[in-house]
């Protein structure tokens, strides 16, 4: 008997302490996993800003423009390549692109690693006006030569006349992705648009997905914040990122709601104004 | 005690359980740990073959930047060797570069074995390169592999980037009051003084000052010739000069590799230097590719020739591509579609004859019959008696000896007749015609009459908006006798939608307003109507079309101008205010110590780089643009000087900020640069 009471001790402390390890171990990479999928969210914010078309814009939760220097969202064009180029609808470069057009043949090269493009997308030509078009329709067309083309139809009309037959009408697509925190209760979630279109309703649940919650302003910067950075506009995102209300890891595992947090600023984007060629 | 073996086989299984247990837990703990150590070493390692990517790539441009900067264009092996085998660079250990590339692509964004020129919406040119990286690394869970591009773009970036551009010397001395707010960038020396204090002179904030050779504020050669009096003051730099002036590397060359091809020791003619730029080729003679491809008249849409006094009555016969007759040659080329009603459109706005009315003898030769005597003389023989004697004796004995006889004799006899002949008899009369004369203004600074051509820019501009493929570009010559031909713009205050260029070899002479947005009332400019800093320099509505003028040299003719006033003295030809929107691209005279001529020998300055042949006292030159000087005029070469050639204007001239962003037709750049779109695939 007191064999069986001293094994089944010794067995229950090692138990014991095995457990509580494990226990102490599994939080540990919880709290890791956790916070570390939150960095992953504002990283990646981060590099998408660095590789988009253009700088990011200031938006309110609600999609418009934010008006002073602060905001709680940014609209990045994540660039999808190209370049592509523009014809009238007929394919044909004999006939000029009025002002107005709506429906354009564009070509592209599939061997130079460029992709069809998809309703939603849109495109910057290089034009004096520098036009913005979304796509509202493709239709497949087929090739010619080695090239591939479609015919799109766009939600607005170009605001100038274009020439294909005396210079080439380049453009390159991107698509607008939105990032927004949006405060639920003490914390904020992080929700991402991830093709905003003319269409879109910022508030409908169907056009985002919550990239991560538990953030928390760093002190009381505001999440995005343009300012002059040493003679250069630049955009700063600041944040707490909270490893917790992920119910992946945190409920399932610990129960816990609040592991640790993490400090981070980002600046997403630097820039002269206008951005100049080197020369 | 006893234990049944019972009880010991429960232990035992309790024991083994609680181990299986543990080491369940443990499986899952590892299983976990290993797995997010696999995504964190993956996404590290990423993170840190993309950052060397990119620096491969900016190291990518640089080795092309200065390629295509010191030997023009690149193909894709050159492009390739810059960033291959030793040229490569290393790599941090882990890593391995599978590609590095650099290559010429073509508008789909192909790769090309050569570099493929495109147009832009401005018709400037563009050659895009492709820098290409992948890289590898081994790290846990396996290799991860990056992938990344970046368009390298040489684009045109003219020299209208700034106020002034200048080849030769950039001079100011004591010059009226004038403000300057935009760069200067000289590739010589840089000599800038004031003549009553530095307040007279002054570069606001944003204008830089980049000179190539030195800098002062000493008076250039020449110019104490002109006026010695008074002090030479500094200029105000209104952020300090040691911020505003700076000694930069030389900006040579007028488009892409052409500076590489300059050679003037050659007896090549059409590699000579800037100025080829307003040359056309001359056949017979290479043309280097590079400068052939800056060449306006290759590029223009649109060439108008002028071999003498225009007459308009006479037919246009298309020929070799051009439509010409009475005196004019106009040719569409590089996609520019021209109908025969549109060339005589073209025609109807290029002018150069004054027409006299003369009475002229037109001969009307009619033919008239009439009986006409011929005669035909014969030589005919026969037998004369020729009576004659003659009294001999005396008295009774006096008698009369007879000697008649005989004789043959010859005589000419007309045996003709009439016969019936045809004659031409002139039955003309005189009547009035037009004669063709060239017309010619006086020149006060050349000293002489410059056969003039005018283009009115009124009447061509709707012809142009219409003209299908047409790229901007007026390419206009005189081929006259006359090396001192002039071409002269009218009528400009409203240009085609997509802007205008007009170059020439010779002068150019522009004529009022330029692009302010009207042609019919001067003073609705504001900047006409109440000259001052910021007075609007077009009219309510009009936004400014991209414009140039090239030419030799440029002279500047106020709204008032008149061509019959043209030979008076100074102060009969008045001018008046007179608003200019657009670049000017021009030749320059260097400052030389001994003037001829009664003149200084000082060039002017680049206050003076529009000419100017009016009293402007009292009258203001508006100008917004920007002011280049890229070569030695060699047709307009009258020294400068005040006297008798013209009292200058009050001057409002301002940089136009437009020029940062757009492009001119057919204005090449000194060289342009672009780090294009980063990709990640």
């Amino acid at each position: 008997m007191v064999s069986i009471a001293l094994v089944s001790s010794v067995g229950l402390m090692i138990f014991s302490v095995l457990t509580s390890t494990l226990k102490l171990s599994s939080q540990n990479v919880v709290t890791n996993v956790s916070n570390y999928r939150a960095r992953q969210v504002l990283d990646r914010l981060g590099e998408l800003a660095r590789y988009a078309q253009d700088t990011p814009v200031l938006i309110n939760p609600d999609g418009a423009l934010a008006t002073g220097t602060t905001s709680d969202g940014v609209l990045l064009k994540n660039s999808l390549g190209g370049p592509y180029v523009f014809k009238n609808s007929n394919g044909q470069t004999d006939t000029e692109i009025q002002t107005g057009a709506t429906s354009f043949m564009v070509e592209f090269s599939a061997a130079a690693g460029v992709a069809a493009p998809k309703q939603g997308d849109c495109f910057s030509l290089a034009l004096s006006t520098g036009p913005e078009l979304e796509v509202a329709t493709v239709t497949a067309a087929g090739n010619v030569g080695s090239l591939s083309r479609v015919v799109i139809t766009t939600t607005q009309g170009i605001p100038e006349g274009a020439k294909p037959g005396s210079y080439t009408v380049t453009g390159y697509r991107y698509r607008k992705e939105a990032y927004v925190f949006v405060q639920s209760g003490n914390y904020w979630s992080l929700r991402r648009y991830p093709k905003v279109t003319s269409a879109m309703n910022y508030t409908n649940s169907a056009s985002y997905i919550v990239m991560s919650a538990g953030f928390q302003k760093l002190g009381t910067q505001p999440w995005f914040t343009k300012v002059t950075d040493n003679g250069t506009q630049a955009i700063w995102l600041r944040a707490v990122a909270r490893s917790s209300n992920r119910s992946e890891y945190a409920e399932k595992i610990s129960g816990r709601n609040t592991l640790t947090t993490m400090p981070v600023q980002i600046k997403l984007w630097n820039y002269n104004a206008p951005p100049p060629p080197t020369s | 005690m006893k234990t049944s073996n019972n009880e010991s086989g429960s232990i035992l299984l309790a024991v083994l359980f609680m181990i299986l247990v543990a080491m369940a837990v443990v499986s899952a703990a590892h299983l976990a740990t290993s797995g997010q150590s696999i995504l964190t070493s993956r996404s590290a390692d990423i993170d840190a073959l993309s950052t060397t990517g990119e620096g491969l790539l900016d190291y990518a441009f640089g080795k092309w930047k200065v390629a295509m900067d010191n030997d023009g264009l690149q193909n894709a092996t050159a492009t390739n060797a810059l960033v291959s085998g030793s040229n490569r660079p290393a790599v941090p250990a882990r890593m391995q570069v599978v590609d590095l590339s650099i290559n010429p692509v073509d508008a789909n964004g192909d790769i090309s074995t050569e570099a493929v020129k495109t147009y832009d919406y401005k018709m400037s040119f563009v050659y895009t390169y492709r820098a290409s990286v992948t890289l590898r690394s081994t790290g846990v869970g396996g290799e991860r592999k990056v992938t990344l591009r970046r368009s390298l773009v040489y684009t045109s970036v003219p020299p209208t980037r700034g106020m002034f551009f200048s080849e030769g010397n950039f001079e100011l001395y004591k010059p009226a009051t004038m403000v300057i707010g935009g760069d200067v960038h000289t590739n010589a020396d840089a000599h800038i003084s004031t003549g009553t204090s530095s307040s007279n002179l002054t570069f606001l904030a944003n204008s830089k000052v980049t000179y190539v050779g030195s800098y002062d504020n000493a008076a250039p050669a020449g110019a104490t010739n002109w006026s010695s009096s008074g002090t030479n003051y500094p200029p105000t730099y209104a952020a300090g000069l040691s911020s505003q002036v700076k000694k930069v590397p030389e900006i040579s060359g007028i488009g892409l590799g052409t500076a590489s091809e300059y050679d003037t020791t050659d007896s090549n003619p059409n590699n000579d230097g800037n100025r080829e730029l307003i040359e056309p080729p001359v056949a017979g003679h290479e043309d280097p590719t590079s400068i052939a491809a800056s060449r306006i008249y290759n590029n223009a849409g649109l060439l108008i020739n002028v071999s003498g006094p225009i007459n308009s009555s006479m037919p246009l016969t298309l020929s070799n591509g051009a439509y010409t007759g009475g005196n004019i040659s106009i040719k569409a080329q590089n996609g520019t579609s021209l109908s025969a009603a549109q060339a005589a459109t073209i025609r109807s706005a290029v002018t150069n004859a004054n027409v006299t009315q003369v009475q002229t003898w037109v001969p009307k030769l009619v033919q008239v019959s009439q009986q006409v005597w011929v005669p035909n003389w014969v030589q005919v023989s026969q037998q004369v008696w020729v009576s004659s004697g003659y009294y001999t004796g005396s008295g009774k004995k006096r008698h009369w000896v007879d000697t008649s006889r005989w004789e043959t004799q010859t005589s000419m006899v007309d045996q003709g007749s009439y016969q019936t002949q045809t004659t031409t008899v002139d039955q003309g009369q005189y009547v009035p015609t037009n004669q063709y004369v060239q017309k010619t203004i006086y020149d006060k600074r050349e000293l002489q009459n410059i056969p003039i051509t005018d283009l009115n820019v009124g009447t061509i501009t709707p012809a142009l908006n219409t003209l299908n493929g047409f790229n901007g570009i007026i390419y206009m010559d005189d081929s006259g006798p006359s090396d001192q031909a002039a071409i002269r713009v009218t009528n400009g205050g409203v240009l085609p939608t997509d802007g205008l260029t007009i170059a020439t070899e010779g002068g150019l002479y522009v004529k009022g307003d330029y692009n302010t947005g009207t042609t019919t009332n001067p003073n609705s400019v504001p900047s006409n109507n109440n000259p001052s800093p910021n007075a609007s320099t077009t009219v309510s509505g009009y936004t400014t079309k991209s414009a140039a003028l090239v030419a030799d040299a440029i002279m500047v003719l106020s709204n008032n101008w008149s061509d019959s006033n043209s030979s008076s003295g100074v102060s009969s030809r008045a001018a008046s205010n007179t608003t200019l929107n657009t670049a000017l691209i021009s030749g320059y005279l260097s400052s030389v110590s001994g003037g001829s001529n009664g003149r200084s020998g000082y060039s002017g300055g680049m206050n003076n780089f529009p000419r100017f042949l009016e009293t402007w006292s009292g009258d203001s030159m508006t100008f917004s643009g920007a002011f280049v000087s890229l070569y030695q005029s060699k047709r307009f070469t009258g020294a400068w000087d005040t006297g008798d050639i013209y009292v200058p204007p009050t001057r409002y001239w301002y940089f136009d900020t437009l020029l940062l962003t757009r492009v001119l037709p057919g204005i090449p750049a000194t060289g342009g640069f672009v780090r294009g779109q980063l990709s990640r695939l």
